[in-house]
């Protein structure tokens, strides 16, 4: 446990040398999100279940900027360790167990998101004029948390694994695209073919972005899709220690 | 005296290509040990796999009487190892390298902290702690890496190659702080300068093809050649290959070779260099030089054969 702290103080190190960048990126992330797609799908859509639409693709707004954010913080701090200056060797000989790493890193990725959904929040709430109570805040932030738990560990997977720089590019924009855009968090899935839709909410991901769309907009709480994307992160969080275990000291 | 660390039928093969065959040895605890062997023979490989970088494919190897597999935490905390390359974080600052690498080795931070300063008044680098390594020139990198590999104070160093690139003064710096740990710690160094070998290290063992050949102390290696003696003649004109030609009439001449105006060869007998002699001077033979055999000679017949 104690190492795990370690290489977080080595992640704020390293987020330290340039946080000024990184907090005006995630300030205007979410607020470039609005912009580009929240505005111009209004001119669209309008309404969705008789909500505004920009207050119906707000949790999707909240959700995308911790998810991006998550997912390519947790990806490019992982894929910096293995290729970049071969820091990971400093950590395969320390006496730092491969889970240990992995948990770190995946940690820091979510503190990341955890500060870009907290901006998100605010500057969305703001701008929609939405004033949410401390219960709420909470239980918005717990019904997201799976979300950006997956995506951190989707970008460990992924940071690990994918070495070459394109592929690395062409896999991370299509990950955004299909979170961004097949998910329903800003085009209703009244829009999509129904062989599509019955498709794709199957998948635990699906089920809580429509849960967290259901506590804002209806207050349901509902934990099931929660609780088994929790369970499938965990599932490929072993995967990749094993794999990692087994094939990083060839 | 108590082994410090021990290989057992080490085996590693990486992309079909065997680097590490079958190899044992052991080193003492508080001596000094050096690996010599070409590029390529595995002396790298050793050092990672003793630390845990890479994986052997067989055979075991314990740090302290520890397996390296199964007690690993306890090994490599009591483990410091400079890799060839300098592998420093350049997202951290000299100063952060060094307590992020003390306190994963165990260290607190306000120990990591103090260790830093005292190792970078040291080694002289004290006035870039703050710095990026990646501003520092390559004599400055290595010695924070140097100091990085031995912040934790640890039982076991493992240097690969430790001074190579380095100015004289800096040579000079690191081997004066590895010379104060000889006694205390073990170290285990590879080098490619034979002088270094030499002069530090107390056993030396020369790896070839992922074995090692030979294996003793300085004086007990050059026992083995059995007084074998090398003589450099000097030529005013380069003597042509009909010099060699009739060299290899006299029995016992080893491993003569021409290089321009001079000739280079090995042989027990001094009767033989008078019949040499004799043939040289029919050359335009110029000087001479003879010394005894040296580790280099010793490890250039080994490895390429003509000594045995």
């Amino acid at each position: 446990m104690r190492s795990v702290f370690v290489i977080l103080k080595k992640e704020i190190f390293s987020f330290r040398k340039n946080f000024i960048g990184k907090l005006s990126l995630w300030f205007f992330f979410p607020l470039i999100l609005f912009a580009v797609l929240g505005l111009p799908l209004y001119k669209l859509v309008h309404e969705v279940n008789g909500l505004n639409y920009l207050h119906w693709a707000a949790p999707g707004i909240w959700m995308a900027s911790a998810f991006i954010t998550t997912y390519i913080t947790s990806f490019q701090r992982n894929n910096y360790l293995v290729t970049t200056t071969h820091v990971l060797e400093v950590f395969l000989k320390a006496p730092v167990s491969i889970w240990s790493l992995q948990t770190a890193m995946a940690i820091w990725a979510v503190i990341s998101g955890m500060l870009q959904l907290l901006l998100a929040l605010l500057l969305i709430g703001l701008i929609n004029h939405e004033i949410y109570t401390l219960v709420k805040w909470i239980e918005i932030y717990v019904s997201i948390l799976p979300i950006i738990i997956f995506a951190a560990v989707l970008g460990n997977f992924f940071g690990f694994w994918v070495r070459n720089s394109i592929n690395a590019t062409y896999l991370n924009t299509v990950i955004i695209l299909l979170f961004v855009f097949s998910t329903g968090i800003f085009i209703p899935f009244t829009y999509f073919p129904e062989s599509f839709i019955s498709a794709i909410q199957i998948l635990p991901i699906i089920q809580c972005i429509n849960a967290v769309q259901d506590l804002v907009i209806y207050s349901n709480i509902s934990l099931s899709g929660a609780f088994i994307l929790m369970v499938f992160t965990a599932f490929l969080f072993l995967i990749n220690g094993i794999l990692f275990q087994k094939l990083i000291r060839r | 005296m108590e082994a410090s660390v021990t290989l057992k039928a080490i085996a590693k093969i990486y992309r079909n290509r065997t680097i590490l065959a079958d190899l044992s040895f052991g080193i003492e605890k508080g001596t000094t040990f050096v690996i010599l062997g070409e590029c390529g023979s595995g002396k790298s490989t050793i050092l990672k796999l003793l630390v845990g970088i890479i994986e052997r494919d067989a055979g075991t190897a314990y740090i302290h009487g520890k397996d390296i597999s199964t007690r690993w935490k306890e090994t490599r905390t009591i483990t410091g190892y400079l890799p060839q390359r300098n592998e420093l974080d350049n997202e951290l600052t000299v100063f952060e390298n060094l307590t992020i690498y003390g306190q994963l080795h165990g260290l607190s931070a306000r120990a990591a902290k103090r260790k830093a300063v005292e190792w970078s008044i040291r080694l002289g680098f004290k006035r870039m702690l703050r710095q990026s390594p990646e501003t520092l020139s390559y004599g400055v990198r290595r010695k924070v890496s140097f100091a990085r590999a031995i912040i934790h104070d640890p039982k076991v160093l493992l240097l690969d190659e430790p001074t190579k690139g380095l100015d004289p003064a800096s040579k000079r710096t690191i081997w004066k702080v590895i010379d104060s740990m000889k006694g205390k710690k073990t170290i285990l160094f590879i080098t490619q300068d034979f002088p270094e070998a030499e002069r530090y290290a107390d056993r030396i063992a020369i790896l070839n093809h992922g074995n090692i050949k030979m294996n003793g102390t300085l004086d007990r290696l050059i026992e083995t050649t059995h007084g074998l003696t090398r003589y450099h003649l000097m030529f005013q004109n380069a003597p042509g290959k009909g010099l060699l030609e009739e060299l290899k009439e006299i029995p016992k001449v080893i491993r003569p070779s021409l290089n321009g105006n001079d000739l280079e060869f090995y042989s027990r007998e001094r009767t033989q260099f008078f019949k040499v002699l004799e043939i040289a001077l029919r050359y335009g033979l110029k000087d001479i030089d003879t010394s005894h055999c040296q580790l280099q000679d010793l490890f250039t017949g080994l490895i390429e054969g003509g000594l045995e």
